[in-house]
């Protein structure tokens, strides 16, 4: 595996970062409070701005409004991203976890009333998978969904981490239309507007203040037959359908880049350090420093197997485990490694605080640390398998 | 992007396989091997002429050379010859001034054993005289060293008497440079050259660390799937798995790290000296800790001679402290961040 791109590659590469640099607002991050209605405003015109700007459809297939990227631009265009810090956008999750979803399984009416205005960013939508008694194991999910083919549905239960719900048009749902002996069998895949009758939508407040989450209600709310993705009891094999090392990928380049941006303004401090404390800030650092140049080596070897045409499934996990579990170890170190007597000032700093307390979402969201390690142990060094097979 | 390490792979697995024939079968064996046996076989086969391919069809050597040296360090037990060191000790003779076609060659064909002082590549030291433990110091018929006049390195061939100095790796002797110390002057290097070529034997000590540590793990999955207790596999306990989960994560990430570290040397980054630091610095800490896992997770079994899990372990152990040992490339790589004011950049 070389670092050496060919010469279309690195134009690419530059075209990507000149546009960012142009478009982005500098110090967003500073501007707009995580989760206040501004940010929202800001995300939302991030979003359309990627529209604008050729970039949105750079995941999708070109049938569906894509472009002709090869993994590695959309590789470099995922790291360039995270590299100048470019926001997420409020769209993400419809045009990185949905689209794909509806291109695999969905009608081709769902796919012309939906894929367009998620692309253009003129439709937002919030994913309603998790539960409060069905988060790492949700195969044990409870919402009720009632009917059939011929009247539709009634949606019953609730749903928990809904992220940004309030500022969203649609909901995605994962429902239990009948009880299974096998519990991945009976469950529903639904499409729903997220101001439908019965439903109730109760911002969480986190432990940084924020409030990103969201408790939704469904009380007996309709849904008509057409809003069905994939056959009626068969919906976790949809949602189960994406290819996912690629988001994995895109998550960890930017968790890598904002870990770094946050070590990186630890430095200036540390350069100031008495000299007897020097070797211990020296030490620190190149451990950390090790933790996040890490994070870039992993994503690099995934894309590298991929390119290659091995199942980069090994290295999803290790790269989900490592960077998230980097990310948390940085900002603590944040808050740990400071200049005598400055212990007051680093506890009173927004933004290394804020950026501790958010690091500790990424080893519980997208699959826990816990969970990953499950999988490692368990599906790619096959442990446990002479019990289970007992 | 394409993949280097998939082009060497038949040359790999063809040195996995030879190499494991080298390799003592238990440990009551390792102390016998003769170390000039093993080099002769070595010589035959062409591995030790592996660092002078530069040019044979090979944009450049040193990612074929790490491959080897993590494909020599995955075996059952540490191989009892100074592999690395003849290959360092072959580029740093062809790196200076003056002809030294004879010596390589006669290192390449295993007439003459040679080694090298790490301490020494990674100066200014005035003289190599006490700078930590040589591999095969008193075996070797030509200890190679670094030492520094004007400000100007020069590569010199160390005799004098050694001095004993303590051994962890059984199958890998070693002695200090003894003092008064004769320094026979072979040749000048450059600055840069001489960077390069600390930077690749900490490239390789961080792939021999690797394939050792990835040894001792693959042995462990085996014994876990296979030792019962309360009734069923010793795997099947999530405490034991989330350890072996972590042992795995920690393996691949030294692995994604020497491979960015390699490519950043290849393509002259101008930070590859602080990519191998980092590398060395985080494989000669996580295989260190991989290692004490598998010698736990072995229980009682993992503390007897017999077992052999002793000699990667012992292996690792040298190769984490050996120069530049880990802990020092970590501080160095976290003391240029500070004073750059940023992390590096690939």
């Amino acid at each position: 595996m070389t670092l050496k791109l060919t010469e279309d590659e690195a134009r690419f590469e530059q075209r990507v970062r000149d546009w960012v640099r142009e478009v982005l607002e500098p110090a967003w991050q500073v501007t707009y409070r995580a989760g206040s209605p501004e940010w929202v405003a800001f995300q939302k015109a991030w979003d359309r701005s990627l529209y604008e700007g050729g970039w949105a459809g750079i995941f999708w297939p070109p049938e569906y409004g894509g472009t002709k990227a090869t993994a590695t631009e959309r590789f470099l265009y995922a790291k360039v991203m995270a590299e100048e810090g470019a926001p997420e956008g409020l769209a993400k999750v419809g045009r990185r976890l949905l689209a794909p979803m509806l291109m695999a399984h969905g009608t081709p009416d769902q796919k012309d009333r939906y894929l367009g205005p998620i692309l253009r960013a003129e439709e937002f939508w919030c994913q309603g998978f998790s539960e409060p008694d069905a988060g790492s194991d949700l195969a044990s999910l409870r919402m009720k969904a009632e009917g059939d083919l011929e009247t539709g549905f009634r949606l019953s239960g609730q749903k928990i981490w809904t992220s940004h719900a309030e500022h969203c048009e649609f909901v995605f749902v994962l429902a239990r239309s009948w009880e299974s002996e096998r519990k991945h069998d009976g469950i529903s895949f639904f499409l729903l507007p997220v101001e439908s009758p019965g439903i109730t939508i109760r911002p969480i407040r986190q432990i940084n203040g924020a409030s990103e989450f969201s408790e939704m209600f469904f009380d007996d709310v309709a849904v008509p037959p057409e809003n069905l993705v994939g056959e009626l009891g068969k919906g976790w094999h949809v949602a189960m359908s994406l290819l996912g090392y690629e988001r994995g990928v895109e998550q960890a380049l930017g968790k890598s880049a904002a870990t770094r941006r946050a070590f990186e303004r630890l430095l200036g401090a540390l350069a100031e350090f008495p000299a007897e404390r020097q070797a211990e800030a020296a030490a620190a650092v190149g451990g950390m420093q090790a933790e996040i140049l890490a994070v870039y080596a992993n994503a690099v070897r995934l894309l590298s197997q991929q390119l290659e045409g091995d199942s980069p499934t090994e290295m999803a996990s290790v790269l989900k485990l490592q960077s998230s579990e980097t990310w948390r170890s940085s900002a603590h170190q944040q808050l740990v490694l400071h200049p005598p007597g400055t212990h007051d000032d680093v506890l009173r700093d927004e933004s290394a605080i804020g950026d501790y307390l958010q690091s500790r979402s990424a080893t519980i969201a997208a699959g826990t640390s816990e969970i990953q390690r499950n999988i490692i142990a368990k599906r790619v060094l096959g442990m446990g398998r002479r019990t289970r097979e007992k | 992007m394409k993949s280097e390490a998939f082009e060497h792979r038949d040359i790999v697995e063809g040195f996995s396989t030879s190499v494991a024939g080298y390799v003592a079968g238990s440990a009551s064996d390792a102390a016998e091997q003769a170390v000039t046996t093993v080099g002769a076989r070595l010589a035959e086969s062409g591995w030790i002429s592996a660092a002078n391919m530069a040019g044979e069809g090979f944009d450049d050597v040193e990612p074929l050379l790490v491959a080897l040296a993590e494909a020599a360090g995955n075996q059952s037990a540490p191989l009892p010859f100074p592999l690395l060191e003849s290959w360092l000790g072959v580029r740093l003779l062809d790196a200076c001034t003056g002809d030294h076609v004879s010596l390589i060659d006669e290192i390449v064909s295993g007439k003459q054993l040679a080694t090298v002082v790490p301490e020494s590549l990674y100066g200014p030291v005035e003289r190599p005289a006490g700078r930590g433990v040589v591999p095969y110091a008193r075996e070797s018929s030509v200890a190679l060293a670094v030492e520094w006049r004007d400000a100007r390195p020069r590569l010199v061939a160390v005799d004098g008497a050694w001095q004993d100095a303590a051994e962890i790796d059984l199958s890998m002797p070693v002695a200090k440079v003894g003092d008064p110390v004769g320094a026979r002057h072979l040749g000048d290097l450059e600055a840069d050259a001489l960077e390069r070529l600390g930077c690749t034997y900490l490239l390789l000590q961080s792939a021999e660390l690797i394939g050792a540590a990835r040894s001792l793990f693959d042995r462990t999955i085996v014994y876990l799937g296979q030792r019962e207790q309360f009734g069923v596999t010793l795997d099947t306990f999530q405490a034991l798995q989330h350890r072996a989960a972590d042992m795995f994560s920690a393996l691949e990430t030294s692995t994604s790290l020497l491979q960015l570290a390699t490519n950043t040397l290849v393509a002259g980054h101008d930070d590859s000296a602080e990519f191998a630091y980092t590398a060395k610095g985080f494989a000669g800490t996580e295989c260190w800790t991989i290692a004490n896992e598998c010698l736990q997770l072995h229980g009682g079994l993992g503390y007897t001679w017999e077992a052999g899990l002793h000699q990667n372990l012992r292996r690792i152990a040298f190769r984490s402290g050996s120069a530049m040992d880990a802990r020092r490339c970590l501080a160095r790589a976290g003391a240029a961040a500070i004073s750059r004011g940023r992390i590096v950049r690939a």
